[in-house]
Protein backbone atom coordinates (compact mmCIF):
# COMPACT_ATOMS: atom_id res chain seq x y z
CA UNK A 1 0.00 0.00 0.00
CA UNK A 2 1.58 2.97 -1.03
CA UNK A 3 2.02 5.90 1.68
CA UNK A 4 0.65 9.45 0.70
CA UNK A 5 1.34 11.25 3.63
CA UNK A 6 4.75 10.89 5.40
CA UNK A 7 6.39 13.12 8.06
CA UNK A 8 8.89 13.16 10.31
CA UNK A 9 10.26 14.40 13.12
CA UNK A 10 8.15 17.77 12.77
CA UNK A 11 8.37 20.53 15.72
CA UNK A 12 6.68 23.97 15.77
CA UNK A 13 7.09 26.53 18.47
CA UNK A 14 4.01 29.53 17.82
CA UNK A 15 5.43 32.78 18.07
CA UNK A 16 4.23 33.40 21.86
CA UNK A 17 7.04 30.28 22.32
CA UNK A 18 4.68 27.19 22.85
CA UNK A 19 6.28 24.54 22.04
CA UNK A 20 3.20 22.45 20.16
CA UNK A 21 4.76 20.07 18.13
CA UNK A 22 7.68 18.08 19.48
CA UNK A 23 8.82 15.72 17.05
CA UNK A 24 5.82 14.14 15.37
CA UNK A 25 6.33 11.29 13.01
CA UNK A 26 3.29 10.22 11.22
CA UNK A 27 2.53 8.18 7.75
CA UNK A 28 -1.04 7.56 6.07
CA UNK A 29 -1.83 4.92 3.41
CA UNK A 30 -3.64 5.72 0.20
CA UNK A 31 -7.37 4.71 1.18
CA UNK A 32 -7.11 4.65 4.63
CA UNK A 33 -8.41 6.48 7.16
CA UNK A 34 -6.48 7.75 10.65
CA UNK A 35 -8.07 9.49 13.62
CA UNK A 36 -6.04 11.58 15.40
CA UNK A 37 -7.21 11.80 19.17
CA UNK A 38 -6.41 13.94 22.37
CA UNK A 39 -7.51 16.39 24.65
CA UNK A 40 -7.74 20.05 23.51
CA UNK A 41 -4.29 21.86 23.09
CA UNK A 42 -2.50 18.85 22.55
CA UNK A 43 -1.60 20.07 18.59
CA UNK A 44 -3.90 18.02 16.58
CA UNK A 45 -5.06 21.16 14.84
CA UNK A 46 -1.46 22.38 14.12
CA UNK A 47 -0.11 19.23 13.13
CA UNK A 48 -3.05 18.71 10.27
CA UNK A 49 -2.81 22.83 9.09
CA UNK A 50 1.40 22.01 8.79
CA UNK A 51 -0.15 19.14 5.65
CA UNK A 52 -1.05 21.93 3.17
CA UNK A 53 1.51 24.73 4.30
CA UNK A 54 -0.79 26.95 6.42
CA UNK A 55 2.13 26.32 9.24
CA UNK A 56 5.33 25.88 8.56
CA UNK A 57 7.55 24.29 11.25
CA UNK A 58 10.88 22.23 11.42
CA UNK A 59 10.93 18.28 10.06
CA UNK A 60 10.12 17.00 6.70
CA UNK A 61 6.83 16.68 5.41
CA UNK A 62 6.10 14.36 2.33
CA UNK A 63 2.61 14.71 0.14
CA UNK A 64 2.29 11.81 -2.42
CA UNK A 65 5.95 11.53 -2.92
CA UNK A 66 6.35 15.74 -3.25
CA UNK A 67 8.52 17.44 -0.54
CA UNK A 68 6.55 20.26 0.90
CA UNK A 69 8.54 23.34 0.20
CA UNK A 70 7.38 27.03 -1.32
CA UNK A 71 7.88 25.06 -5.24
CA UNK A 72 5.44 22.54 -4.12
CA UNK A 73 2.91 24.54 -2.14
CA UNK A 74 0.42 25.02 -4.94
CA UNK A 75 0.32 21.65 -6.13
CA UNK A 76 0.26 20.18 -2.60
CA UNK A 77 -2.55 22.67 -1.68
CA UNK A 78 -4.54 20.85 -4.76
CA UNK A 79 -3.66 17.13 -2.98
CA UNK A 80 -4.63 17.77 0.65
CA UNK A 81 -8.20 19.44 0.88
CA UNK A 82 -9.02 20.76 4.48
CA UNK A 83 -12.43 20.93 6.33
CA UNK A 84 -11.97 23.14 8.94
CA UNK A 85 -13.65 23.00 12.52
CA UNK A 86 -15.57 26.20 12.20
CA UNK A 87 -17.41 25.62 8.83
CA UNK A 88 -18.21 29.78 8.85
CA UNK A 89 -14.44 30.29 8.58
CA UNK A 90 -14.27 28.48 5.44
CA UNK A 91 -18.07 29.89 4.07
CA UNK A 92 -17.05 33.58 2.41
CA UNK A 93 -18.78 33.85 -1.06
CA UNK A 94 -21.58 35.34 -1.53
CA UNK A 95 -23.68 32.25 -2.56
CA UNK A 96 -23.37 28.45 -2.30
CA UNK A 97 -22.11 28.07 -5.83
CA UNK A 98 -19.69 30.75 -6.10
CA UNK A 99 -18.06 29.69 -2.52
CA UNK A 100 -17.63 25.79 -3.92
CA UNK A 101 -16.17 27.10 -7.07
CA UNK A 102 -13.62 29.14 -5.40
CA UNK A 103 -11.42 26.47 -5.18
CA UNK A 104 -11.78 25.47 -8.91
CA UNK A 105 -10.80 28.97 -10.21
CA UNK A 106 -8.14 28.84 -8.33
CA UNK A 107 -6.66 25.71 -9.61
CA UNK A 108 -7.32 27.14 -13.40
CA UNK A 109 -10.38 25.81 -14.23
CA UNK A 110 -12.38 28.36 -16.55
CA UNK A 111 -15.29 29.50 -14.62
CA UNK A 112 -18.46 27.10 -16.65
CA UNK A 113 -16.14 24.32 -16.03
CA UNK A 114 -15.45 25.01 -12.31
CA UNK A 115 -19.35 25.86 -12.41
CA UNK A 116 -20.13 22.26 -13.64
CA UNK A 117 -17.54 20.91 -10.99
CA UNK A 118 -19.11 22.84 -8.01
CA UNK A 119 -22.90 21.77 -9.23
CA UNK A 120 -21.54 17.74 -9.34
CA UNK A 121 -20.15 18.17 -6.38
CA UNK A 122 -23.38 20.00 -4.45
CA UNK A 123 -25.25 16.77 -6.34
CA UNK A 124 -23.23 14.67 -4.36
CA UNK A 125 -23.27 16.16 -1.17
CA UNK A 126 -27.64 16.84 -1.37
CA UNK A 127 -27.02 20.52 -1.40
CA UNK A 128 -28.37 21.37 -5.02
CA UNK A 129 -30.87 23.07 -3.33
CA UNK A 130 -28.99 25.67 -2.22
CA UNK A 131 -27.07 26.85 -4.95
CA UNK A 132 -28.28 30.17 -5.07
CA UNK A 133 -28.30 30.63 -1.16
CA UNK A 134 -26.00 32.80 0.97
CA UNK A 135 -23.65 30.49 2.96
CA UNK A 136 -24.67 32.40 6.45
CA UNK A 137 -28.25 31.13 6.37
CA UNK A 138 -27.95 27.73 5.83
CA UNK A 139 -28.43 25.12 9.00
CA UNK A 140 -25.01 23.79 10.90
CA UNK A 141 -25.72 20.74 8.90
CA UNK A 142 -25.70 22.67 5.55
CA UNK A 143 -22.85 24.31 6.37
CA UNK A 144 -20.58 21.81 7.23
CA UNK A 145 -22.26 19.68 3.80
CA UNK A 146 -21.14 22.87 1.69
CA UNK A 147 -17.16 23.22 3.27
CA UNK A 148 -16.85 19.71 1.96
CA UNK A 149 -18.28 20.06 -1.07
CA UNK A 150 -15.88 23.32 -1.66
CA UNK A 151 -12.78 20.69 -0.44
CA UNK A 152 -13.84 18.12 -2.75
CA UNK A 153 -14.39 20.40 -6.00
CA UNK A 154 -10.43 20.96 -6.00
CA UNK A 155 -10.63 16.63 -6.20
CA UNK A 156 -7.93 16.49 -3.28
CA UNK A 157 -6.11 12.72 -2.75
CA UNK A 158 -6.00 13.67 1.27
CA UNK A 159 -9.43 14.71 3.06
CA UNK A 160 -8.55 16.27 6.44
CA UNK A 161 -11.55 16.86 8.51
CA UNK A 162 -10.64 18.70 11.94
CA UNK A 163 -13.68 18.08 14.03
CA UNK A 164 -16.40 17.24 11.25
CA UNK A 165 -19.03 16.32 14.05
CA UNK A 166 -19.00 19.75 16.00
CA UNK A 167 -22.57 21.69 16.49
CA UNK A 168 -24.46 18.81 14.19
CA UNK A 169 -27.86 17.57 15.35
CA UNK A 170 -27.62 13.25 15.48
CA UNK A 171 -29.53 13.13 12.30
CA UNK A 172 -26.93 15.42 10.33
CA UNK A 173 -24.18 13.59 11.70
CA UNK A 174 -25.63 10.28 10.75
CA UNK A 175 -26.00 12.41 6.65
CA UNK A 176 -22.34 13.17 7.20
CA UNK A 177 -21.23 9.64 8.24
CA UNK A 178 -22.98 7.95 5.46
CA UNK A 179 -21.17 11.15 3.26
CA UNK A 180 -17.65 10.35 4.59
CA UNK A 181 -17.91 6.53 3.93
CA UNK A 182 -18.63 7.01 0.32
CA UNK A 183 -15.49 9.26 0.04
CA UNK A 184 -12.85 6.78 -1.56
CA UNK A 185 -10.00 9.78 -0.17
CA UNK A 186 -7.45 9.26 2.33
CA UNK A 187 -9.16 10.87 5.59
CA UNK A 188 -6.91 12.14 8.33
CA UNK A 189 -9.92 12.74 10.84
CA UNK A 190 -9.40 14.85 13.84
CA UNK A 191 -11.99 14.29 16.38
CA UNK A 192 -12.46 14.15 20.06
CA UNK A 193 -14.96 11.88 18.88
CA UNK A 194 -14.36 8.41 19.67
CA UNK A 195 -17.82 6.67 17.98
CA UNK A 196 -17.42 8.84 15.10
CA UNK A 197 -13.59 7.69 15.28
CA UNK A 198 -14.90 3.55 15.36
CA UNK A 199 -17.17 4.21 12.83
CA UNK A 200 -14.71 5.94 10.14
CA UNK A 201 -10.80 5.01 11.26
CA UNK A 202 -9.29 1.74 11.04
CA UNK A 203 -6.10 3.33 13.00
CA UNK A 204 -5.80 5.88 15.42
CA UNK A 205 -3.13 8.11 16.68
CA UNK A 206 -3.15 10.03 20.40
CA UNK A 207 -1.26 13.12 20.59
CA UNK A 208 -0.48 14.31 24.26
CA UNK A 209 1.55 17.83 24.98
CA UNK A 210 2.61 18.01 21.12
CA UNK A 211 3.83 14.53 20.61
CA UNK A 212 2.45 11.31 19.32
CA UNK A 213 1.37 9.48 22.78
CA UNK A 214 0.27 6.18 21.14
CA UNK A 215 -0.63 4.18 17.52
CA UNK A 216 -3.16 1.47 17.11
CA UNK A 217 -6.35 0.47 16.17
CA UNK A 218 -8.95 3.08 17.65
CA UNK A 219 -10.09 0.55 20.05
CA UNK A 220 -6.90 0.43 21.55
CA UNK A 221 -6.83 3.54 22.10
CA UNK A 222 -9.53 4.54 23.34
CA UNK A 223 -9.23 2.04 25.60
CA UNK A 224 -5.42 2.97 26.48
CA UNK A 225 -6.16 6.67 26.78
CA UNK A 226 -9.70 6.14 28.32
CA UNK A 227 -10.94 7.92 25.53
CA UNK A 228 -14.67 7.60 25.64
CA UNK A 229 -17.52 9.26 27.58
CA UNK A 230 -18.86 5.40 27.75
CA UNK A 231 -16.28 4.48 30.03
CA UNK A 232 -16.71 4.19 34.01
CA UNK A 233 -15.36 7.25 35.69
CA UNK B 1 -30.36 61.34 -12.73
CA UNK B 2 -29.51 59.32 -9.72
CA UNK B 3 -33.66 59.30 -8.76
CA UNK B 4 -33.85 57.98 -12.32
CA UNK B 5 -31.27 55.49 -11.44
CA UNK B 6 -32.95 54.31 -8.11
CA UNK B 7 -36.30 54.61 -9.60
CA UNK B 8 -35.36 52.16 -12.03
CA UNK B 9 -33.35 49.51 -9.53
CA UNK B 10 -36.63 50.04 -7.78
CA UNK B 11 -34.99 51.31 -4.72
CA UNK B 12 -36.87 52.66 -2.01
CA UNK B 13 -35.52 56.86 -2.21
CA UNK B 14 -36.71 57.99 0.89
CA UNK B 15 -34.86 55.16 2.60
CA UNK B 16 -31.72 55.66 0.14
CA UNK B 17 -31.92 59.35 1.15
CA UNK B 18 -31.92 59.13 4.52
CA UNK B 19 -29.24 56.64 4.51
CA UNK B 20 -27.12 58.95 2.04
CA UNK B 21 -27.73 61.59 4.77
CA UNK B 22 -25.57 59.82 7.45
CA UNK B 23 -22.56 61.90 5.42
CA UNK B 24 -24.11 65.21 6.24
CA UNK B 25 -22.75 65.38 9.75
CA UNK B 26 -19.32 64.98 8.66
CA UNK B 27 -19.52 67.47 5.66
CA UNK B 28 -21.36 70.04 7.56
CA UNK B 29 -18.33 70.84 9.87
CA UNK B 30 -16.26 71.78 7.04
CA UNK B 31 -19.39 73.53 5.32
CA UNK B 32 -20.14 75.90 8.40
CA UNK B 33 -16.53 76.87 8.23
CA UNK B 34 -16.84 77.72 4.69
CA UNK B 35 -20.10 79.25 5.61
CA UNK B 36 -17.88 81.41 8.37
CA UNK B 37 -15.48 82.24 5.64
CA UNK B 38 -18.10 84.47 3.90
CA UNK B 39 -18.33 81.75 0.74
CA UNK B 40 -22.52 80.41 1.65
CA UNK B 41 -22.57 79.02 -2.24
CA UNK B 42 -19.53 77.17 -1.51
CA UNK B 43 -20.69 75.56 2.03
CA UNK B 44 -24.17 74.40 0.18
CA UNK B 45 -22.43 73.05 -2.57
CA UNK B 46 -20.23 71.47 -0.61
CA UNK B 47 -23.05 69.67 1.39
CA UNK B 48 -24.82 68.62 -1.62
CA UNK B 49 -21.98 67.32 -3.29
CA UNK B 50 -21.31 65.15 -0.48
CA UNK B 51 -25.04 63.82 0.16
CA UNK B 52 -25.19 63.16 -4.09
CA UNK B 53 -21.85 61.02 -3.80
CA UNK B 54 -23.18 59.17 -1.22
CA UNK B 55 -26.39 58.74 -2.81
CA UNK B 56 -24.75 57.13 -5.47
CA UNK B 57 -22.27 55.35 -3.83
CA UNK B 58 -25.19 53.82 -2.04
CA UNK B 59 -27.27 53.27 -5.05
CA UNK B 60 -23.85 51.53 -6.94
CA UNK B 61 -23.93 49.21 -3.65
CA UNK B 62 -27.77 48.42 -3.41
CA UNK B 63 -28.03 47.62 -7.52
CA UNK B 64 -24.96 45.47 -8.07
CA UNK B 65 -23.43 43.03 -6.41
CA UNK B 66 -19.53 43.38 -4.83
CA UNK B 67 -18.29 40.53 -7.51
CA UNK B 68 -19.81 42.88 -10.17
CA UNK B 69 -18.41 46.76 -9.45
CA UNK B 70 -14.92 44.77 -8.47
CA UNK B 71 -15.15 42.64 -11.36
CA UNK B 72 -15.66 46.57 -13.35
CA UNK B 73 -13.05 48.00 -11.32
CA UNK B 74 -10.58 45.16 -12.45
CA UNK B 75 -11.82 46.22 -16.36
CA UNK B 76 -10.75 49.83 -15.68
CA UNK B 77 -7.18 48.46 -14.37
CA UNK B 78 -7.57 49.90 -11.08
CA UNK B 79 -4.65 48.36 -9.27
CA UNK B 80 -5.19 45.11 -8.04
CA UNK B 81 -4.43 45.83 -4.91
CA UNK B 82 -6.94 48.28 -3.96
CA UNK B 83 -9.82 45.91 -5.32
CA UNK B 84 -8.31 42.83 -2.66
CA UNK B 85 -8.67 45.59 -0.39
CA UNK B 86 -12.37 46.53 -1.26
CA UNK B 87 -13.07 42.63 -1.32
CA UNK B 88 -11.35 41.56 1.51
CA UNK B 89 -13.14 44.67 3.58
CA UNK B 90 -16.24 44.02 2.37
CA UNK B 91 -16.40 40.02 3.63
CA UNK B 92 -14.55 41.44 6.80
CA UNK B 93 -17.45 43.25 7.67
CA UNK B 94 -19.80 40.36 7.92
CA UNK B 95 -16.80 39.06 10.49
CA UNK B 96 -16.67 41.60 12.94
CA UNK B 97 -21.21 41.90 12.22
CA UNK B 98 -21.14 38.52 12.83
CA UNK B 99 -19.14 38.74 15.75
CA UNK B 100 -20.94 41.72 17.01
CA UNK B 101 -24.07 40.04 17.52
CA UNK B 102 -22.78 36.65 19.18
CA UNK B 103 -21.52 39.13 21.50
CA UNK B 104 -24.30 41.08 21.67
CA UNK B 105 -26.39 38.04 22.46
CA UNK B 106 -24.07 36.34 25.44
CA UNK B 107 -24.24 40.25 26.86
CA UNK B 108 -28.08 40.35 26.61
CA UNK B 109 -28.15 36.95 28.52
CA UNK B 110 -25.90 37.89 31.22
CA UNK B 111 -28.17 40.88 31.40
CA UNK B 112 -27.12 43.29 29.32
CA UNK B 113 -23.97 45.74 30.12
CA UNK B 114 -25.73 47.37 33.60
CA UNK B 115 -25.94 51.28 34.65
CA UNK B 116 -24.78 53.73 32.17
CA UNK B 117 -21.59 54.18 33.98
CA UNK B 118 -20.41 50.63 34.00
CA UNK B 119 -22.17 50.30 29.96
CA UNK B 120 -19.66 52.82 28.79
CA UNK B 121 -16.85 50.90 30.72
CA UNK B 122 -18.15 47.38 29.32
CA UNK B 123 -19.07 48.55 25.56
CA UNK B 124 -14.90 49.95 25.84
CA UNK B 125 -14.04 46.86 26.52
CA UNK B 126 -16.62 44.85 24.10
CA UNK B 127 -15.26 46.82 21.56
CA UNK B 128 -11.68 45.95 21.69
CA UNK B 129 -12.76 42.20 22.25
CA UNK B 130 -14.73 42.47 19.10
CA UNK B 131 -11.46 43.29 17.63
CA UNK B 132 -9.43 40.74 19.03
CA UNK B 133 -11.97 37.83 18.15
CA UNK B 134 -12.72 39.01 14.79
CA UNK B 135 -8.85 39.42 13.85
CA UNK B 136 -9.28 35.41 14.90
CA UNK B 137 -11.85 34.83 13.31
CA UNK B 138 -10.64 36.58 9.85
CA UNK B 139 -7.26 34.94 10.39
CA UNK B 140 -9.52 31.42 10.15
CA UNK B 141 -11.00 32.74 6.93
CA UNK B 142 -8.02 33.60 5.25
CA UNK B 143 -6.19 30.32 6.18
CA UNK B 144 -9.14 28.35 4.74
CA UNK B 145 -8.49 31.04 1.71
CA UNK B 146 -5.12 29.43 1.05
CA UNK B 147 -6.02 25.90 1.62
CA UNK B 148 -8.35 26.53 -1.51
CA UNK B 149 -5.57 27.55 -3.69
CA UNK B 150 -6.31 31.61 -3.29
CA UNK B 151 -2.91 33.56 -4.85
CA UNK B 152 -4.12 36.84 -4.27
CA UNK B 153 -6.82 37.57 -6.65
CA UNK B 154 -10.79 36.93 -6.73
CA UNK B 155 -11.54 34.95 -9.59
CA UNK B 156 -14.89 35.95 -11.09
CA UNK B 157 -17.47 33.12 -11.71
CA UNK B 158 -19.12 35.11 -14.79
CA UNK B 159 -16.48 36.76 -15.90
CA UNK B 160 -18.35 40.28 -16.99
CA UNK B 161 -16.21 41.50 -20.42
CA UNK B 162 -16.59 45.31 -21.68
CA UNK B 163 -18.75 44.98 -24.30
CA UNK B 164 -20.22 47.26 -27.08
CA UNK B 165 -23.66 47.73 -24.83
CA UNK B 166 -21.57 49.64 -22.10
CA UNK B 167 -19.31 51.22 -24.39
CA UNK B 168 -23.14 52.81 -25.39
CA UNK B 169 -24.07 53.47 -21.50
CA UNK B 170 -20.89 54.69 -20.30
CA UNK B 171 -21.30 57.36 -23.44
CA UNK B 172 -24.94 57.79 -23.34
CA UNK B 173 -24.12 58.87 -18.86
CA UNK B 174 -21.36 60.92 -19.68
CA UNK B 175 -23.19 63.09 -22.46
CA UNK B 176 -26.51 63.50 -20.51
CA UNK B 177 -23.90 64.93 -17.04
CA UNK B 178 -22.17 67.01 -19.55
CA UNK B 179 -25.45 67.98 -21.03
CA UNK B 180 -27.29 68.58 -18.10
CA UNK B 181 -23.94 70.37 -16.40
CA UNK B 182 -23.93 72.87 -19.23
CA UNK B 183 -27.73 73.54 -19.46
CA UNK B 184 -27.71 74.57 -16.22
Amino acid sequence: MSIVVQVRGLRYRYPDGTLALDGVDFHLNAGECVALLGANGSGKTTFVQHLNGLLDGEGSIEICGLPLGPDTLERIRTKVGVVFQDADEQLFMPTVLEDVAFGPLNLGLAPPLALTRARTVLERVGMTHALDRSPYHLSAGEKRRVAIAGVLAMEPEILVLDEPTTFLDPPARRDLLRLLRQLPQAKILVTHDADLARDLATRAVFFDHGRVAGEGTVLEIVQRFNWSADFPL
Amino acid sequence: MLILAAVAARLPIPALAARAALVLPFSATFAIITWWSGDAIRAIALAEKSFLSGLAALLLVASTPVTGWTAALNAFRIPRMLILVIQFLYRYLFVVADQAQRMRLAAQCRRGLGKRGGRFQAAAGAVSMLFARSWQRADGVYRSMLARGFRGRFIPVTPAPFRFADAIFLAASMAACIGLRLAL
